[in-house]
């Protein structure tokens, strides 16, 4: 069976079918998109008829809604890992630079490690099952798609052996550990991933909604983040300190799909 | 032509002066929406001033731009438990990045006014560090790593109380 790719859209579609190229020779791309209109090119469109590229919707969402990554990632989780061991998560604005010397580096590595993350939040990461089973889902408590991926990463690092870790997070509570190399492919910068006119990123999305001035969606992401582990997300350093004087979540975690949870992680 | 970068260019002041030098190019950096706004106007009677609306920082990615009640806005968040933080989200890009986007291969002049963030924008420049020429930077405490960073990378510093509004002098720096 071949590696499964999942790649979480926002209705760009450029962006998307570039992505497909990247991933499509190599992997099982999966879409899960969180707009209501998918728009494939026709060699994409064909591989979609064919039944080789599989589009899931989030029923949940709706083209005024925002985006809310953390669902979606445990969405993704869901339906990837009933017959799966690993799986690709990527967002849609993720560039790839040269796809093929990219996925000879993620072949080379991903036995050697159970997580592969980077290099600015949950724009990419490969993952096994035995991470979603020791660590747990994304904490749907963070809103918009902010903190969550923080939140996440957090607690693998906390609660997982971290020879089977690989890290190169640049955001600036990341980190680097045991890093392969990620940051030659993917850049970051905002020219790589607006190839869409009327490109959003999923910050802003949120704040064409509820205001630039006040962003209580995000603003609740950051102080949920603080109430959990005692101190802010950005700017106290990476996140892997545990110089806050507490190793743990000061809120617990919940299960929030207990009947995949004991059927499929047990 | 002069290449100046200067990070954070607030409402203009400073950057105005650097374009009465006729020979100067001007990149100004500025995430408030309401600042980068007043300079993108200006910008329009000013051919060689590009302003653009990000701010610098140790990654290429976006991250909370914090607003104060004095009206500053710094990537730098408040105090933990000083109470709820407003923030909006803006891209941040480092120096590094920038530059090579950009084809900018000597900087003549770098003025770094970012509250509490002088050091990760220094840090931002990579290796590229060796090609900046000479520069001000504002520093906003005083056990600021700056100097000593400034220092290791081959510069000569002096404090600059000259235009400075913040509590702790500027230091200029230079190359030998």
């Amino acid at each position: 069976m071949s590696l499964s790719c999942w790649i979480l859209t926002f209705n760009r579609p450029a962006a998307l079918n570039r992505q497909i190229a990247a991933f499509g020779r190599w992997t099982g791309v999966k879409i899960f998109s969180n707009h209501p209109e998918i728009q494939l090119t026709s060699e994409h469109a064909d591989f979609h008829k064919a039944g080789d590229l599989p589009i899931l919707y989030n029923s949940l969402s709706d083209p005024e809604a925002t985006s809310y990554c953390a669902r979606s990632w445990n969405n993704i989780f869901l339906k990837g890992f009933k017959d799966q061991d690993e799986m690709i998560c990527v967002q849609d604005d993720t560039q790839i630079n040269d796809w093929e010397r990219f996925r000879d580096l993620i072949l080379a590595n991903k036995d050697r490690y159970d997580l592969i993350w980077g290099p600015g939040g949950d724009q990419f990461f490969y993952m096994k099952k035995k991470v979603l089973q020791t660590v747990g889902w994304f904490d749907e408590r963070y809103l918009g798609c902010y903190c969550g991926d923080a939140d996440w990463l957090k607690r693998i690092w906390q609660q997982y052996d971290r020879t089977k870790l690989s890290v190169y997070e640049t955001h600036d509570w990341g980190f680097v550990h045991n890093d392969i190399g990620l940051g030659r492919f993917i850049p970051t910068h905002i020219q790589s991933k607006a190839i869409d006119a009327n490109y959003v990123n999923q910050h802003h999305e949120i704040e064409q909604v509820v205001g630039v001035n006040t962003n209580r969606i995000l603003e609740h992401s950051q102080a949920f983040y603080c109430s959990k582990w005692g101190h802010m997300l950005n700017g106290t350093g990476p996140i892997s300190q545990n110089r806050f004087g507490s190793d743990g979540s000061l809120i617990a975690e919940i299960d929030w799909y207990p009947w995949f949870t004991q059927k499929y992680l047990k | 032509m002069k290449t100046i970068i200067e990070v954070g260019a607030h409402r203009g002041t400073e950057t105005l002066n650097f374009l009465t030098d006729h020979e100067a190019e001007v990149w100004a950096f500025e995430p408030s929406l309401v600042e980068f706004a007043l300079l993108h106007r200006l910008s329009r009677e000013y051919p060689r001033l590009t302003v653009l609306p990000f701010a610098v920082d140790i990654g290429d990615n976006q991250e909370p731009l914090f607003h104060r009640e004095n009206g500053q806005s710094t990537l730098q968040p408040p105090a933990f438990g000083s109470g709820a933080a407003s923030f909006t989200m803006t891209w941040t890009i480092r120096l590094d990045t920038f530059m090579q986007l950009y084809s900018i291969g000597h900087v003549d002049y770098l003025r770094i006014d970012a509250p509490l963030r002088e050091e990760m924008i220094l840090e931002s420049l990579g290796d590229r560090i060796n090609d900046i020429e000479r520069g001000r930077v504002s520093r906003y405490e005083q056990r600021s790593a700056v100097p000593a960073f400034l220092c290791d990378h081959g510069f000569n510093i002096m404090s600059d109380t000259v235009s400075n509004n913040t509590l702790c002098p500027d230091i200029k720096f230079w190359r030998s």
